[in-house]
């Protein structure tokens, strides 16, 4: 008996299936990743359409173009009222930060500016992203917003509203 | 790599599958468990000449594969085959050192191949299945490995190190110590009756 007939003998047998209740186990426990992963893709798709929401909305909102598209139109309609509420904050911190590049590069002390122009940015960007603002600070914002402020009367002087 | 991506009749390979499975197809594992799933309890069942943990650790690499999923990296390293069989080899001497046992007792030996096919040359096939099993279940497990995967994976010498941790010269050895083994005790049972 040489080699190639022991190797002919063996491969003529069918070696042992596995039972099907282990077939069973195996393909339930894959079937339920299956969901998992296709869960968690539908909810990365949410979070892509909203920020794409957001985007349309910086690009055709208030300062961008009038005249875009029927579809990214209505979306920045949709998005506008999200981003108002921090618009007033952004041009203010615009006009501050405007105001330290001018002082950062003339003045002496400029290090201290420019963390500060650092940090006005970085708030600046997080105002940039409104939607993503947790629900407390959110609420801090509108606070702030309605705030009292004084307008100036008839006599000269100054109103409170 | 020196396996075949393909299987035979234009079959998705195994990397296209796992991806397929990593974006969320079920089809895609079900396929990967159809093609590999009796393969992997054959390789276990060698290893371990027991159903109980021949299951276990079959079981317990597949889940292994869905737990780590996110990192496997299909082309990688190495092949899934390679990775599976390794994987089934570790739980099944895992579950054979927590049993506290390496062989068998004696008429406890599980069957390595099918032995019910009805039909002519029924009986001969049965014989025949029974004595070429138990001949390759008396191997030292080294040997009994390194055959198996050799004869019945189609495995390269390099693929069997890979899944049995030794170099390609050694799985190399350990299958020609077994098939010169297989051929001493077929040739025995022959003269002996």
């Amino acid at each position: 008996m040489d080699d190639r007939e022991i190797l002919e003998e063996l491969r003529e047998l069918a070696p042992r299936k596995s039972p099907p209740v282990l077939k069973e186990r195996i393909l339930g426990a894959g079937r339920a990743r299956a969901a998992r992963i296709r869960a968690r893709r539908r909810g990365r798709l949410l979070a892509a359409a909203a920020v794409l929401l957001l985007l349309g909305a910086i690009a055709w909102g208030p300062g961008g173009r009038e005249n875009g598209p029927e579809p990214t139109r209505a979306l920045a309609v949709a998005a506008r009222s999200a981003l108002l509420e921090t618009e007033a904050r952004k041009a203010l911190l615009a006009a501050r930060i405007s105001r330290l590049e001018r002082l950062a590069s003339s003045l002496p002390g400029k290090s201290a500016h420019l963390k500060a122009l650092e940090k006005l940015r970085r708030e600046l960007d997080r105002l940039a992203l409104p939607l993503s603002l947790p629900g407390k600070r959110k609420a801090e914002a509108e606070k702030k917003d309605t705030k009292k402020s004084w307008i100036p009367n008839e006599n000269g002087g100054l109103r409170h509203v | 790599m020196e396996s075949p991506r393909k299987t035979p009749g234009g079959a998705r390979p195994d990397e296209e599958l796992v991806r397929a499975f990593q974006a969320g197809s079920e089809e895609a594992f079900q396929a990967l468990f159809e093609r590999y799933g009796d393969r992997a309890y054959f390789f276990a069942l060698g290893l371990t000449r027991s159903e109980p943990l021949a299951e276990e650790a079959v079981q317990e690499a597949f889940l292994s594969f869905l737990k780590g999923l996110d990192r496997f990296r299909p082309g990688g390293a190495g092949s899934f085959r390679a990775w599976l069989f390794r994987a089934v080899r570790s739980r099944a001497l895992d579950a054979l050192a927590r049993e506290g046992r390496l062989a068998p007792l004696p008429g406890e030996d599980p069957p390595l191949f099918e032995e019910g096919r009805a039909g002519p040359g029924a009986l001969e096939t049965k014989e025949k299945a029974r004595i070429l099993g138990g001949a390759l279940a008396s191997l030292p497990r080294d040997q009994r490995e390194a055959v198996v995967l050799k004869v019945f994976e189609g495995m390269t010498f390099r693929e069997i190190g890979e899944v049995a941790g030794v170099s390609p010269n050694t799985a190399s050895s350990r299958y020609r110590y077994g098939i010169e083994k297989l051929k001493f005790l077929l040739e025995r049972r022959v003269r002996h009756g």
